[in-house]
């Protein structure tokens, strides 16, 4: 018994298990409210009556499968159109520090730009001679159309890197090539005989988008509308409220939540179905026999393309220029396009309490991207040394990108209280790293296997050891992607609120709760300070990740290839 | 185990500060010696940079004074943190909560109180409670109606005023009716936060009231006091009429509600409202100092008076470190601290201490700080409305959420 016990859980399979332990036990408690209430039938009956509770359901539904819809297009098309061309390779340059802004930041300078008395208006205002901003409903809207471009402009650059992360193993010339000689034109070439390939590598991230997109706290607070807002704002509002009923309320909507996720992916995996019927069609079909049909096909698929991913690059853009210019405007009234006197107060004000914060987001964030790239390694070396593929638990990893945040966390809190762990830096990093590591292992493990065992196996013939050719020859020639992923994890841990304010209990201060609470009440002035206070740092990451390549390998050229 | 000799030591020293109600020298500066090194945990709603500031100064101060290590918590709502202490107390955490000192009101203090998670009888015993004067100020011993029995001292005071654009407006609406018509005359130019928001349920109150008033006469305030019953439907039932009609003509058609007094300040500065309200006196003074308002921005007071209320702060019963917390509830209270809060024109918060507790320097320049640009004057002021019961407020955001929430009219 016991040897085929081992056989069957290795070393490796605990690891994730233990790793996956807290986010499913924390599911579970959080469950537990609603299911050991006296009478868990009618908790749900209470949530089905609370007002406007099917728009919240669908309103997260719709948001989540727009954008990850409308990102995936928006990226298909784009690299369709530049095909690896130098403007491709510029944006894709301007892609990754655009990234690297925090969605609650991107959401505030998404809100400045586009409000009744945003930049865009006061543009408008100074040519059509407005003195009062006009009365519209964009941001906030019911329909969540702010909310899901709020997602679409930060979905999309990460998209975008991933698919460029992918690519160089697809041989994308060589398919185009083939298909031009058939007779299709670039860009629908592109789209033909990359896109399945491509698709396919790129899936596990796209199901994140999915689940984020559907359950998030932050741009939904700031960009979501609020009659009613959406599941996961309700979830957090009932969470937080002291009223009696409201945690077991919480509970049963986090198990709807869950549910809603989970539909959300379900109905993607149905529309996947769908399109690859059309796809075959289309390719079955042939090329198109009219050539001018067929270029405007074309001029339409290369416009689309090189303009909406620049468009979503030049909107986060603006917004982080108006919260720029929020954040040293003095007097700033509407309809003034540019502010009539300028001050250093907000920053002088923020300085001041600026230090605990940065060095707690620097601790957690560095904690745990060092403990999950101590992990990552160990996992993916493991299964190299047994020749072994990513394994059956491996999808456990994924468990806190496919697990909305606010359903696991509330769970996570009540353990740590009843485990007698005290909201400290440590929990937090901790948290953090459970969703630091399926980035890392995201990012480390296709370079991992790509990378050509000939390497190996020649410094094996010069007589190194297992571990020298580790340190030596694998972890050197893995230093480009090893960066990128640090990179990305600290961009992630250092963007994460609900995570930090939960498990920390308001008690560990990092520069994004602070910026998140000051949105609840600051002025204009304050909240364009933290918010690129809260940018700064992931942005200083992402320069450096882009920098890092050339700096590191100054004198060896062909190690250069970071970012793309 | 440090955490825990370090609580049998204070509890020891507790016991004896609650058994007598008069304070006690002594004691007191037993408390100040065990408080020594101790690090307060203070958790308090953070949205106010001049409020933020001045807990930094607070820090300060009892840092080199008491050596004190205070931390001030900044929530983005209260309720996270009383909801976090029940978590904390159902989970078996008795003596190593979260939060030293809290900043609670109200509702919350009702809901804390009820469930005995508030550690005291304390404040009174403060050397600095007696300056407030509470035989002659009854309110300093209420909150929301509710008596404090010593579970919370007082820190600051608080008063709903309006607010209006005197450049677009000649003469606001001064009772609810009137606002009503005065919305359907200019649309879109006024809004009110969402309740449960803080500010929100507050104007929800007001209009309720007033509103009552109007309609079943004044006698209808006693009802108020006592805890909801079966007349809330009769009683609101003007309340809705109102709201319903008055929504329509709200900012974006009533299709959105701002979150915070922040965002009604932001669109009263932009001009997309004409008129908005805060739930401090002060607030135009400070707001115009802090540049968030215009200069010409005018405030008043509802001719049947506005509500009013004391802020407190009380002590978690699983506080770590109760000594270090009271004795930073004694220095807000001290007449330093509260002429440096009431004086800072970004703040300018309302002293709980009468005017006579403070120096002829101090006074002096409390009278120059009345004169500022925005400030209203006394007699206005003390038109005041008390708070309902708590059991009111939470009733009055159900319905709301109920009737609203949802969305759709």
């Amino acid at each position: 018994m016991i040897p085929r016990l081992s056989r069957a859980l290795s070393l490796r399979d605990l690891l994730l298990l233990a790793l996956a332990a807290p986010l499913l036990a924390g599911s579970v408690l959080a469950f537990l409210p609603a299911l050991s209430a006296e009478s868990s039938q009618q908790i749900f009956f209470d949530l089905l009556d609370a007002p406007g509770i099917v728009s919240s359901a669908l309103l997260s539904l719709s948001a989540a499968l727009a954008t990850a819809a409308a990102s995936l297009s928006i990226v298909l098309l784009f690299l369709a159109a530049t095909q690896g061309n130098r403007v491709g390779r510029v944006v894709a340059k301007l892609t990754a520090p655009i990234l690297a802004v925090p969605h609650a930041a991107a959401a505030l300078g998404l809100a400045l730009l586009l409000a009744p008395s945003g930049f865009l208006s006061r543009g408008i205002a100074l040519i059509a001679g407005w003195d009062t901003p006009p009365d519209y409903l964009f941001v906030n809207h019911p329909n969540g159309a702010a909310l899901i471009l709020g997602l679409i402009v930060k979905e999309a650059p990460f998209l975008l890197l991933v698919c460029l992360a992918a690519l160089p193993n697809l041989d994308a010339p060589r398919r185009v090539a083939l298909a031009r000689s058939l007779g299709y034109a670039p860009a629908k070439a592109w789209l033909l005989t990359v896109t399945p390939a491509l698709y396919r590598q790129i899936r596990l991230p796209l199901f994140a988008v999915l689940v984020f997109a559907s359950s998030t706290v932050d741009v939904a607070l700031v960009l979501g509308p609020s009659l009613p807002p959406t599941l996961s704002v309700r979830i957090l509002d009932w969470f937080t409220a002291p009223t009696l009923g409201a945690r077991e309320l919480a509970a049963a909507a986090a198990m709807l939540q869950l549910a809603v996720s989970l539909i959300s992916l379900a109905i993607w995996i149905g529309v996947e179905t769908l399109a690859r019927t059309l796809y075959l069609y289309a390719i079955r079909r042939g090329a198109p026999q009219r050539i001018h049909h067929s270029h405007y096909t074309n001029l339409t698929l290369n416009g689309l393309g090189r303009m909406l991913l620049p468009t979503a690059l030049l909107v986060t853009g603006g917004g982080l220029l108006a919260l720029g210019v929020a954040s040293i405007a003095g007097d700033w009234r509407y309809p003034l396009v540019l502010p009539a006197d300028w001050t250093a107060g907000h920053w002088i004000a923020a300085q001041q309490n600026l230090f605990v914060p940065a060095r707690n987001a620097l601790t957690i964030a560095l904690g745990a991207v060092v403990a999950g790239m101590v992990i990552t390694l160990l996992l993916l070396e493991s299964q190299n040394r047994q020749k072994r593929h990513d394994g059956r638990l491996i999808w456990l990893l994924y468990l806190p990108l496919l697990i909305p945040q606010v359903v696991f966390l509330s769970g996570m809190v009540f353990m740590a209280e009843w485990l007698g762990l005290s909201p400290s830096v440590f929990l937090v990093a901790c948290g953090h790293l459970l969703f630091v590591l399926p980035y890392l292992y995201l990012t480390l493990s296709g370079a991992y296997a790509n990378l050509d065992p000939r390497w190996e196996a020649l410094a094996a013939t010069l007589g190194a050891s297992r571990s020298r050719r580790f340190w030596r020859v694998r972890l050197p020639l893995l230093s480009v992607p090893l960066i990128t992923a640090a990179m990305l994890g600290l961009v992630i841990s250092l963007g994460l609120y609900l995570p930090t304010q939960l498990l920390g209990a308001g008690r560990v201060p990092t520069l994004t709760t602070e910026a998140i609470a000051l949105v609840s009440a600051g002025s204009r002035g304050a909240v364009g300070t933290w918010a690129l206070l809260q940018s700064a740092l992931p942005t200083l990451c992402f320069m450096l990740a882009l920098l890092a390549p050339s700096l590191f390998w100054k004198r060896r050229k062909g190690m250069t290839r970071g970012i793309q | 185990m440090l955490s825990h000799t370090r609580f049998a030591v204070l509890l020891i020293g507790l016991c004896g500060l609650s058994s007598g109600a008069e304070p006690n020298a002594d004691e007191w500066t037993r408390l100040t010696q065990q408080a020594r090194g101790q690090t307060v945990y203070f958790q308090a709603w953070g949205g106010d940079v001049a409020l933020n500031a001045h807990l930094q100064w607070v820090a300060q101060q009892v840092k080199t004074r008491f050596a004190i290590d205070l931390n001030h918590i900044k929530l983005a709502d209260t309720s996270t943190a009383v909801s976090r202490l029940i978590a904390e107390v159902d989970a078996g955490n008795r003596e190593a909560g979260s939060a030293d000192l809290l900043w609670i009101n109200g509702e919350n203090f009702a809901l804390l109180k009820q469930r005995q998670l508030l550690f005291g009888p304390w404040a009174e015993q403060q050397p600095n409670f007696a300056l407030v004067e509470a035989d002659r100020f009854p309110e300093m011993r209420r909150d929301f109606g509710v008596p404090t029995n010593g579970l919370e001292s007082p820190w600051t005071r608080s008063q709903l005023i309006f607010y209006y654009d005197s450049e677009r407006i000649a003469s606001p609406p001064r009772s609810m009716p009137a606002l009503l018509n005065w919305a359907r005359e200019h649309p879109a130019e006024f809004t009110y936060p969402r309740p449960p928001a803080f500010l929100g349920t507050t104007f929800l109150k007001q209009a309720f009231i007033e509103l009552a008033i109007l309609e079943f006469g004044p006698e209808t305030l006693t009802a108020f006091a006592a805890p909801v019953d079966e007349q809330f439907a009769a009683l609101t039932e003007p309340l809705w009429a109102f709201l319903d009609a008055l929504h329509p003509h709200l900012l974006r058609g009533g299709r959105h509600f701002p979150q915070t007094g922040a965002q009604l300040n932001a669109a009263l500065y932009d001009r997309e409202t004409s008129l908005a309200f805060a739930f401090n006196p002060n607030e135009v003074v400070s707001a115009i100092a802090r540049g968030d308002l215009a200069p010409a921005t005018t405030s008043y007071v509802m001719t049947a008076g506005t509500l009013s209320n004391v802020s407190f702060v009380a002590i978690p019963v699983n506080a770590p470190n109760k000594a270090g917390a009271m004795i930073v509830a004694n220095y807000l209270l001290s007449p330093e601290a509260q002429f440096r809060a009431a004086v800072n024109p970004r703040l300018a918060s309302q002293p709980v201490l009468p005017f006579e507790r403070f120096d002829a320097e101090q006074r002096a320049a409390l009278d120059a700080a009345a004169r500022a640009p925005g400030s209203l004057p006394a007699a206005e002021l003390a038109r005041t409305l008390a708070e309902p019961h708590p059991s009111w407020t939470t009733a009055l955001e159900r319905e709301w959420v109920r009737r609203y929430g949802g969305g759709g009219r």
